[in-house]
């Protein structure tokens, strides 16, 4: 499933793909894999990347989804 | 195999060896000999090598079945298992490759490829002088010189690859 909010978090701090992965020490391809919801990166990657663009796991990495199957438990 | 050629191969293997040490010195942006890779590079790599050793697990399999038939290949014995080394490396490279995990993140690239593109053609011009000099098959059977050749097919075929996926890379950029 693509990430669209990672991407739009990206692009309202106006950073390329190739500035947040040198922010967050990985390349270019592995951003670009995880907005496009090829690769599922660790906790420790997806907080990188939330100190980064300045959001929370939540804002980027939560899924309505998930929250809609924690209710209906 | 005579002791002058074992004396000869291990100062080769030696030489190559300190050769490798300095090129990984040079390649390597931070002059680190050691290459960084991130998270999923590394997932990457591990199913590279994986199909990679399959891979030779497959050749080798496929030559015990041809010894068992006392099938003789025309071809000497060093040749049959550097095809084995060339065809498992182009299978891990074109992995790594296609999904951006042969380059490392601290790796010096234009320097990679130009050392890569100088020993991939100093290799086939080898090869090509010992077939222009008739040297490649003797008596009927393909000698260790197509070593040299088979060398340098490797790094054209890495080297095809990597301009494949760099050319894919650029598209995949300018519509980011």
């Amino acid at each position: 499933m693509k990430n669209i909010r990672m991407k739009v978090a990206r692009v309202e701090k106006d950073f390329s793909q190739d500035q947040l992965a040198k922010m967050i020490g990985v390349s270019r391809q592995t951003i670009n894999a995880i907005e496009k919801g090829d690769y599922n990166p660790t906790i420790n990657l997806c907080i990188a990347i939330c100190h980064a663009l300045g959001k929370t796991l939540d804002d980027l990495f939560w899924s309505e989804e998930d929250t809609l199957d924690q209710d209906a438990e | 195999m005579n002791t002058e050629k074992v004396i000869g191969f291990i100062c080769g293997v030696g030489v190559a060896l300190l050769l490798v040490w300095a090129v990984l010195k040079r390649s390597n942006t931070d002059g680190s000999t050691h290459t960084e890779y991130d998270e999923r590079q590394k997932v990457i790599r591990g199913i590279g090598f994986k199909y990679g050793f399959y891979t030779l697990i497959t050749y080798l399999f496929l030559l015990m079945l041809a010894e068992i038939a006392e099938l003789k290949l025309p071809v000497s014995t060093s040749v049959i298992y550097f095809t084995g080394i060339v065809i498992s490396g182009l299978v891990l490279s074109g992995y790594t490759i296609m999904h951006d995990a042969y380059w490392g993140l601290n790796n010096n690239i234009q320097f990679y490829t130009r050392f890569l593109m100088s020993i991939g053609v100093l290799n086939l011009i080898f090869g090509f002088a010992e077939m222009f000099r008739h040297q490649m098959i003797v008596g009927g059977i393909l000698q260790d010189n197509f070593i040299n050749f088979e060398a340098g097919i490797l790094l054209a075929g890495i080297g095809v690859m990597l301009l494949i996926r760099s050319r894919q890379n650029r598209r995949e950029e300018d519509g980011e």
